[in-house]
């Protein structure tokens, strides 16, 4: 019997819990790299184009999915998927990568989580003062390796990683309303202010000042200067649907969670509308504003290709900006970290706390467990997850779990789930589910987007993949690597397990998923 | 800055600008819909499989 009867404090707490979702350290290290190595400026047709064509159909479709199977008692989407179609014994093992990825990603996710953390505590302690790039640059390496402290604290992102899940553990112990709702309404709005800050300085960063060799519109330019010729590579649009997914946390089974909550009339279209826009803002007005005109500011075109090259985002992030900061002397320099490395935080707390509630879902509804054991259960999950990435990082074991659960999931999850929605489900019927209670008017194009554009989008998106990821399997890896791999593998057998587990407690407690929809 | 690259930021953020905040005060100034359930988990008129 489920013990689920959490619900929304507001609409607002919503619709920022799901852009709190949405918004995550991607927002700020991901699109701008993506950006200036897909086609400049003219990376944005793509990217919108990709938005409107696939991130706006699976927002409007996983939201009515949730709410569809909320109103039945689930909360997470093995039973989701599986009350929605005539055959749910079989759909609801597609559900298994709703749970999945939720609990592989946030066991690296968390990781990253807790590098803000962390570096929000040395820029506050002053460890980046006086220290050169190169040295900045190896703080970031040294701090991977756990076998080197900074703080004298042994194994000290060991700390850091289970300091951060347990904040993330009590915080989801608190419930919908009382933790991931309160958390939203005071973390989107300061990731915002934080944000805007950095980008008016990137921005009006001024060559000559503070070190700076070249202006912020130095960085603007690279950014946005259009190469239209990439618009015709295929690999560019390919950049452009990946960076949608991964921004909008589709295909995820977070969305569906959240939305599960809602009560049956509650409208979910002008909600996944304001959230997926908000996402936006903080992608392509803010992330890339702040990055990229600073580095490019101090570091020069060159500089930062180099950067971006050998360390990608994460290279400008954490082993760039911190020794950048110091160059605006040591008030401004302080302030300028904490809120660099704050609004990531931000942005990765309100995205695990998402990856929290679908376990806790399936825990409570279908093993009746409390809300506080269902917190710390999965908190021990991601730690015995998350440890081989901390643990193993630089062996690649972080990378895999990215590849295989943060990036190959969420596009095969999103492609069975709207071919699911569209023609199992039906068409006319998801069509009623989008606008029952919308507060906008659903274009009725994408009626006609949900039903054949955005599938064969995600099937082209798959199938143009493959020769990636046929590659990943057939060259040679380290041990560490396909130990994850078999690691991540049994965990998606351990969750069908427990699926079909319930699906059996459920048929013997006369509590059935839907068969004749 | 080229002119491309001014001219496509500058449209580009207004435009995503201006729909957020639009979105975001229609949620804002929109009243939830008064009724509607709250997930019944155990409806009796499932079928048993």
């Amino acid at each position: 019997m489920s013990t689920n009867t959490e619900s929304w404090g507001s609409r607002v707490g919503l619709v920022l819990a799901m852009a709190g979702n949405a918004v995550g350290l991607g927002n700020f290290l991901r699109f701008p790299v993506q950006a200036i190595e897909n086609g400049g400026g003219a990376f944005i047709i793509p990217y919108l184009v990709c938005f409107l064509l696939m991130g706006i159909p699976l927002l409007f479709v996983e939201w009515s999915m949730g709410r569809f199977g909320g109103q039945h008692g689930h909360h997470s989407t093995p039973f989701i998927v599986g009350s929605m179609a005539p055959n749910g014994r079989l759909w609801k093992y597609v559900g298994v990568f709703g749970i999945f990825t939720n609990l592989a990603v946030a066991a690296y996710y968390c990781y990253i989580e807790s590098w803000t953390m962390s570096y929000v505590y040395h820029t506050i302690v002053g460890s980046f003062n006086g220290s050169t790039q190169a040295s900045v640059a190896q703080f970031f390496t040294d701090y991977t390796d756990i076998g080197v402290s900074h703080t004298g604290i042994p194994y000290e992102p060991v700390v850091f990683y289970v300091l951060c899940l347990l904040l993330n553990t009590w915080i989801l112990s608190r419930g919908l309303s009382g933790g991931v709702e309160a958390v939203a309404k005071i973390g989107m709005p300061l990731l915002i202010i934080f944000g805007i800050f950095l980008a008016i300085r990137g921005i009006t960063l001024t060559a000559g000042t503070d070190g700076a060799v070249n202006d912020g519109t130095v960085g603007l330019n690279f950014l946005w200067n259009p190469q239209f010729d990439s618009i015709w590579n295929a690999k560019v649009w390919l950049a452009a649907a990946g960076q949608i997914f991964f921004t909008l946390s589709v295909g995820m089974g977070s969305i569906h969670c959240y939305a599960s909550y809602l009560r049956s009339r509650d409208d979910v279209a002008l909600n996944a509308m304001g959230a997926g826009w908000t996402n936006e803002f903080v992608e392509v007005v803010l992330g890339g504003a702040i990055v990229i005109p600073i580095t490019v500011g101090y570091l020069g075109i060159d500089g930062v290709r180099e950067i971006v090259a050998s360390g990608g985002g994460f290279g400008l992030g954490f082993q760039t900006l911190p020794y950048l900061f110091q160059q605006w002397g040591p008030i401004l320099g302080t302030l300028s970290g904490v809120m660099w490395f704050g609004l990531l935080f931000f942005a990765g707390i309100t995205s695990s706390l998402a990856m929290g509630t679908p376990i806790m879902g399936f825990l409570q509804d279908e093993f009746g467990w409390k809300r506080e054991k269902s917190a710390w259960t999965f908190g021990l999950a991601v730690l015995i997850l998350g440890l081989p990435t901390v643990i193993f990082y630089q062996e690649g074991v972080f990378g895999e779990y990215d590849y295989w659960a943060g990036t190959v999931s969420l596009v095969v999850f999103a492609l069975l789930e709207i071919i699911l929605f569209a023609w199992v489900f039906g068409m006319k019927r998801g069509w009623d589910e989008i606008n029952r209670g919308a507060d906008i008017q659903v274009p009725s194009a994408f009626k006609f987007i949900i039903q054949y554009i955005t599938p064969l989008f995600l099937l082209a998106v798959f199938v143009f993949s493959l020769p990636d990821i046929i590659n990943k399997l057939t060259s040679e890896q380290p041990m560490a690597v396909h130990l994850s791999r078999l690691l991540l593998l049994a965990l998606f057998v351990g969750i069908a397990y427990l699926v079909r587990v319930a699906y059996y407690k459920r048929l013997r407690e006369g509590r059935h998923i839907i068969k004749n929809i | 800055m080229t002119t491309a690259a001014l001219v496509l930021w500058l449209v580009t953020i207004i435009l995503i600008t201006v729909i957020t905040v639009y979105f975001f005060l229609k949620v804002l100034n929109t009243p939830p819909h008064e009724g509607g359930e709250h997930e019944p988990p155990h409806i009796k008129s499932f079928d048993a499989t």
